[in-house]
């Protein structure tokens, strides 16, 4: 074997084995290949000038100028928002509420709020502790077996991952987009674009036929063994729900997503705009819902940013705005200093939301939560793009390219393969490290080969969400744990998992049998 | 403002940069003589995490311009059909703003991901050893390495007062330009400031904390 082929395994096997020492992965990823480029220019093996590109690429359009990925702070503000004004405990509350009078009802609730979190803030982690925290005692109070228990709250944390606007299916659209690029680049053919909107558009309705398949296993066991998942008993003295904490506690978190991922699909606004309606929607929200509590005086104001906005929406859709038309009517102008007005009051009603947020001292915390995580989202890019700049320098991306060609069973021995290790890879390594560090390597030789890039993608988020749901590594499994009350067994929570696990395969086979699944939707949206 | 000044600038940060390596010794000296050196890399240390938060405030300052930039953005597109190329480029300087400025600090908050599998395993110390290992192999290369191999990128940035492509871009592309440098320089300061705690633990001068805090959990999977 030539030497840079070695190199370049003995670096893959290296920064495995130094992963495995639990320093930060984005480091570990970076410095692992620092010093094997090193050691390769030593040998003479290794060109490098391309190590000199390191600050360069940086400061390039694939980290920090970046366009597409500037939507990934704006979702994390929009969803840590939403999760430190209460707004998701109160939607889990109500929606118990609603459903607790059928067998199974709490479990449904559960798996609808998964769902609405999922889409509203993405977070694996954060989606599995609120849920355990507020959903799993009440459920065992009522009798639930805890192996069911379990098993929804962790599957239902997993759906951040699948149903949009989650952020890895951003950073997943980001890589995907670049190997089909490239793919076409290499391959001579007609150039693929994937953009954010088609990949939100592609998940949509996996996502949602996996809800549903969630949802029909707590039925089949609310009709077979309804002593498993009995319905609430409420207390006499429990006030009824008002239609005003309906409205509000579910409606209008309810909106906010649906106008976001309406904008998107719908074509009115790029992700990166729709995100930055929906973290000042959250904030809007968040103070609306604090303001109660805070005895703030500043609810009405915002409530009239929420008005002003309508208005905006109304006169836009009914006259011509646009600014630089050379003759303008009266009514135009009419119209724009209106709109200009009431865009004055939205902007004043964000600044009183932010107040309300601060007034609780929610606002730092939530800002400061949102920093952090997307500082470590963007570590692990530098770090992964030296990574990838370096075995790529090896002819890493050779390697990859010649296995997956030769592999048995042709084009789906190569897809089948490519599963098989990121489930594997899933078991210790988060989601976003595997998009940067092998979506790059194994995409662009799988769309070479035919796979629909789109399709592809979709395929490898559900993969990756059922390798975090698998014992005894699994992600979610480990965050359930952690908050869990200490009567619920580890055995009880892997027992648990197993069925959704088992439903998790029905859609990847269904998806990966009916490509359509994934790709139909974004191909009415691109018309 | 003459461009010369600037350069001379950066020669003379560079020299101060080279004259402080010597501090990066004093985690392993903390190690051997942790009587004398504590007082000092506890200070040191202390100094660090400030600097850190501050830079985190500018992060944070920068997460809530990028949604008002943004927000300014669609709305200005959405209703009057208007775009400033200018204004897009504050959206990106302030997205880049809020990771590069932040990092340091969530390397501060151990907000960075780990795999967990076998650190619990490694005992107190172990985890010190490895993080001291960690610093000194793979953060002190990664950060020294953007340094040198940046410096003469930057200098042309700053001698011309390199500004945008376009032409009503931001005249500012050469500040855009040096987050990177300051984003290497945090994180190796960043970097002593935790060396310096996990020598300290070693030497039983600090407590260890319990790993696994909820912001790392809260973190994961996003």
């Amino acid at each position: 074997m030539e030497l840079e082929i070695i190199l370049a395994l003995l670096m893959f096997a290296s920064a495995i084995g130094a992963l495995l020492m639990g320093y930060s992965v984005a480091l570990t990823l970076g410095g692992v290949a620092l010093i094997y480029a090193l050691i390769g220019i030593g040998l003479g093996v290794f060109p490098e000038p391309l190590l000199r590109s390191l600050p360069s690429r940086i400061q390039g359009g694939s980290i920090m100028q970046n366009t597409t990925l500037i939507a990934v702070p704006l979702f994390v503000l929009m969803g840590v928002i939403l999760e430190r004004s209460r707004v998701a405990e109160d939607l889990l509350h109500i929606a118990s509420r609603l459903l607790g009078k059928l067998n199974g009802g709490l479990g449904y609730a559960v798996v609808l709020v998964g769902a609405l979190l999922a889409a509203s803030t993405g977070i694996v982690g954060a989606t599995v502790i609120t849920m355990s925290l507020i959903a799993l005692p009440s459920m065992l109070k009522q009798g639930y077996d805890p192996r069911l228990a379990s098993g929804t709250i962790a599957a239902s944390g997993t759906l951040g991952q699948i149903i949009p606007p989650s952020i890895v299916l951003i950073l997943l659209a980001d890589a995907v987009s670049n190997a089909a690029s490239q793919a076409s680049l290499s391959s001579g053919g007609k150039s693929l674009v994937v953009s954010v909107g088609d990949l939100f558009a592609g998940a949509l309705i996996p996502g949602l036929l996996l809800v549903g398949l969630y949802l029909a296993w707590i039925a089949f066991n609310a009709v077979m063994r309804p002593a498993r998942c009995p319905a609430v008993t409420l207390d006499e003295d429990t006030a009824p729900l008002t239609f005003k904490e309906v409205a509000f506690g579910f409606g209008a978190p309810l909106a906010l997503i649906f106008a976001v991922l309406g904008a998107i699909l719908g074509g009115v606004a790029p992700p990166t705009e729709a995100a930055a309606i929906g973290a000042s929607g959250a904030v809007l929200l968040a103070g609306l819902r604090l303001a109660r509590e805070a005895n703030s005086r500043l609810a009405p104001v915002i409530m009239a940013g929420l008005a002003s906005l309508i208005l905006v929406l109304v006169v836009r859709n009914t006259m011509d705005l646009r600014l630089g038309v050379e003759q303008m009517s009266t009514a135009s102008m009419a119209g724009i200093a209106v709109t200009l007005l009431a865009i004055l009051v939205f902007f004043a009603a964000i600044g009183a939301g932010l107040l309300v947020l601060r007034r609780m001292r929610q606002l730092m915390p939530a800002l400061k939560s949102a920093t952090h995580i997307t500082s470590m989202v963007f570590l692990i890019l530098i770090g992964a793009s030296l990574f990838s700049l370096v075995f790529r320098g090896f002819g890493g991306d050779d390697i990859v390219k010649d296995v997956l060609h030769a592999m048995p069973g042709g084009r789906w021995g190569a897809l089948l393969m490519t599963m098989i290790v990121m489930f594997v890879l899933g078991f210790f390594l988060d989601f976003i490290e595997i998009v940067f560090v092998v979506v790059p390597l194994v995409a662009p030789p799988l769309i070479l080969l035919g796979f629909d890039p789109v399709w592809l993608a979709i395929l490898m988020a559900l993969n990756l969400q059922t390798s975090f749901l698998t014992p005894p590594f699994g992600f979610a499994l480990f965050y359930l744990r952690g908050a869990a009350p200490p009567e619920v067994t580890t055995m009880q929570i892997w027992r648990g998992a197993i069925p959704f696990i088992m439903l998790q395969l029905v859609l990847i086979a269904l998806v990966a049998t009916l490509p359509g699944l994934a790709t139909w939707l974004p191909s009415l949206v691109a018309k | 403002m003459d461009p010369a000044f600037f350069l001379h600038l950066g020669t003379i940060l560079k020299w101060v940069g080279i004259a402080l390596l010597p501090v990066f010794l004093l985690p392993l000296v903390t190690l051997v003589l942790p009587n004398l050196v504590e007082g000092i890399s506890k200070r040191v240390s202390a100094i660090i995490d400030a600097i850190s938060g501050v830079a985190l405030g500018g992060a944070i300052a920068s997460a809530l311009l990028l949604v008002m930039f943004q927000l300014t953005v669609v709305v200005l597109r959405y209703t009057y059909g208007i775009s400033f190329t200018w204004l897009n480029e504050l959206v990106i300087y302030a997205f880049a703003a809020m990771f590069m400025l932040g990092a340091a600090a969530t390397l501060r908050d151990d907000g960075h991901v780990r795999v967990d599998i076998l650190r619990p395993r490694f005992g107190a110390d172990g985890r010190n050893w490895i993080e001291l290992a960690g610093i000194y192999f793979f953060l002190f290369p990664i950060c020294i390495r953007i340094l040198t191999t940046g410096e003469q990128g930057l200098a042309r940035a700053w001698s011309l007062f390199e500004g945008s492509s376009e032409s009503d871009g931001l005249p500012f592309l050469y500040l855009f330009k040096t987050l990177v440098p300051a984003f290497a320089v945090l994180m190796l300061a960043q970097g002593l400031s935790e060396a310096l705690k996990a020598a300290l633990r070693l030497t039983g001068k600090l407590e260890n904390e319990v790993p696994a805090t909820s912001e790392t959990e809260s973190a994961h999977g996003a």
